[in-house]
This record gives C-alpha cells, sequence and structure tokens, in this order.
C-alpha cells in the first residue's frame, strides 16, 4: 500500500499548510452547508494536531 | 453513450464481469440456509491462492483475534458463515479489479485505498448506530465504488472521458458520469451487484450510497456507507476518482450528529483502523 493510507509517511512528509491548502480546495463548493462546514473545520483540526504531535522537523 | 444505451451496455457487463466460480460458488452456498460449514470450507478449498488470502485476512490485526487460524473450517467457526463469504468477495473482487503496475487514468491503487477506508469508517459508524453485524458494513464500504471499477475495466474509453472531465472541470466524479455517460457508478454496481446474487443489502447500500432516503428500509445502511465516504474524502484516505466532496444527506447525518470534537475523534479511529487492516489489500 503506498503512503496515502499510512498518516505516519506521508502526513509528516507533507506540511500542515499544503494539507489545509488541499482541503480548501475539495470543500470549496460546500462551504454554503453547514454540515460540511463543520467537517472541515475538524479535518483542519485534526491535521494540524497531528503535524504538531509528530514535531517540527518533520512537518 | 446516450441513457437508452444502458440496458445494452450493461446486458454487456453481466456478459463480461463474471465473479470467478469458486467466489461464485461461496455465494450459492451461502445463500442456502440448509447448507453447511464442510461445503462451505470445501467450496473455498478449490482455490489455494483464495485459502491462504482468507486465513491472512482473517488472522490480521482488524480482527485481532489471540488465537492464529490455520484452517477454514476454523475460520468458518469463529467468523460465521456471512463474513466468510464477505472475506471471500472482496479478495475475489479485488483480484478482479487489482492494480496491474500500468499507468492508469483511473488510480485503482488510490481506488482500493479509498474502498478500505470507507469499509473501516463504515464498521465504525455501523458500530456506533448499534447495527447488529457490523462486519456486514465493512463489506458495503469495500464495495460500494464497484460501478466505477467495472466502467473503468469494461467501459474503459467513456470511463476515460468521464476522468478527463473531472480534471477539466474539477467537478465530482459522480456530476462527470452523468454528463457523459447519462447514468452513474452506483446505478452500475448496483445492477453488477445484482447480476452476482450479492446479498440483496449489499446491492441496496451500493445502488444508494449517494442517495440514501432511496433505500427505503435499508436507509440507515446506505447512510452509513455516505457517511463513511465522505468522511473519508475529508482527510483524503485514498483517491475515489475526483479531488471534490459531496454534500452531507440532512438524513443521513442527523442519524450521528456528530459534534467537532467527536468527528475529530472518529477521524483517528479511521486512521488507527486502516493501518490494522492492510492484509485487506495486498497492493
Ligand atoms: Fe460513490
Ligand atoms: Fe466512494
Amino acid at each position: 500500500m503506498n503512503d496515502k493510507t499510512s498518516p505516519a509517511s506521508e502526513s509528516t512528509a507533507e506540511s500542515a499548510d499544503t494539507i489545509i491548502a488541499g482541503l480548501e480546495q475539495i470543500f470549496s463548493d460546500v462551504k454554503d452547508d453547514a454540515v460540511m462546514t463543520l467537517l472541515l473545520a475538524a479535518a483542519k483540526e485534526y491535521h494540524l494536531q497531528k503535524a504538531e504531535s509528530h514535531g517540527p522537523d518533520e512537518s | 453513450m446516450a441513457r437508452t444505451n444502458l440496458k445494452k451496455q450493461l446486458s454487456k457487463i453481466s456478459d463480461l464481469a463474471t465473479l470467478p466460480v469458486v467466489a461464485n460458488n461461496v455465494i450459492q452456498i451461502t445463500n442456502n440456509p440448509k447448507s453447511s460449514a464442510l461445503e462451505v470450507a470445501k467450496a473455498i478449498s478449490q482455490d489455494a491462492a483464495l485459502t491462504s488470502r482468507i486465513l491472512k485476512m482473517a488472522n490480521s490485526a482488524m480482527y485481532g483475534f489471540p488465537q492464529k487460524i490455520t484452517t477454514i473450517n476454523h475460520a468458518i467457526v469463529i467468523l460465521g458463515f456471512a463474513n466468510i463469504r464477505n472475506l471471500v468477495l472482496a479478495a475475489s473482487i479485488y483480484d478482479m479489479f487489482a492494480p496491474n503496475g500500468q499507468p492508469q487514468l483511473f488510480d485503482r491503487v488510490g481506488f482500493w485505498e479509498h474502498s478500505l477506508a470507507c469499509g473501516i469508517t463504515s464498521k465504525l459508524l455501523a458500530k456506533r448506530l448499534g447495527i447488529k453485524n457490523i462486519e456486514e458494513a465493512f463489506i458495503w464500504g469495500l464495495l460500494h465504488d464497484l460501478g466505477k471499477i467495472v466502467l473503468d475495466t469494461y467501459f474503459h474509453t467513456d470511463f476515460a472521458g468521464v476522468i478527463k472531465l473531472v480534471e477539466e472541470k474539477n467537478i465530482l466524479i459522480r456530476d462527470a458520469e452523468m454528463e457523459v455517460l447519462g447514468y452513474d457508478h452506483a446505478e452500475v454496481g448496483g445492477i453488477v451487484a445484482g447480476n452476482w446474487n450479492l446479498p440483496q443489502t449489499l446491492i441496496k447500500v451500493i445502488r444508494f450510497h449517494h442517495a440514501p432516503p432511496q433505500a427505503n428500509e435499508s436507509m440507515r445502511l446506505a447512510a452509513i456507507v455516505h457517511m463513511a465516504d465522505i468522511f473519508c474524502r475529508a482527510i483524503d484516505l485514498g483517491n475515489g476518482g475526483d479531488r471534490k466532496i459531496p454534500c452531507m444527506h440532512p438524513e443521513a447525518w442527523e442519524l450521528l450528529d456528530l459534534d467537532k470534537e467527536s468527528i475529530k475523534a472518529l477521524f483517528t479511529e479511521m486512521e488507527q483502523e486502516v493501518i490494522k487492516s492492510q492484509a485487506f489489500l495486498p497492493i
């Protein structure tokens, strides 16, 4: 399996900024929807917290 | 390909897309309530590669059984008929449509990662919603996008047009399918699953994972997969063939109604479980 589903390898290699920018893109058409806005907020926080817990030199 | 051609095109699929003999036999045997475990074990044992795949899956960290399962008979006793049938289905359908290392327009590795993540997430959601056999939910999620891989395999040129449109317009794959083909992968998947005599619930979930209320009595189950698909896209697990996310159906969301912290906890659980399930996709 490639690293797409191996969070420990990909997410640490990719900067949190890049991930957040990607998320904004994915969610760009559903911003008027309350549930999707909540999901986007949760996904952003989730990725930021994960990047933090993996340490600055890896993210 | 016009909508009117759908029936004709799909009858072509039924001729082309046939399940491997062993999988077909196992479905028939498990569909008959009078069948015995021995019959199922005998059918699976016809295929040595499949047997070892099933054992590898049954021993994966996803189930976490303390004791090693060494025979199909033992696996049937521990996992039960329905789950063994699902493992046979998972392995056989994966083999039919496995990534072949060739560069492809449609990312098959990403497709199966998305499918596996959806299977795992469906299982987690089924548990939250108190569904009895949560293992069933795994196969719903794993096979929900069956139609996409069938289209890629048997209608390659048309499907290439779909993927091109997705890239050009940056739209949902389902919208591109409607524009190019006049029908979507959910419809195709439902028809193929029906041709294969898969369990009724599975057919319904595949058919209605983008429109759960239309699944009638299976609405809750289709909603589970619908939500799982969106959660997987939200944290980019695998690749469903596009870079967009569809809206959550309100009637589906009502079932869960999670707050932000619970969604984050679910994301963590999803990623942890995906790591435990690597045995399912030998990519
Ligand atoms: Fe889908
Ligand atoms: Fe999907």
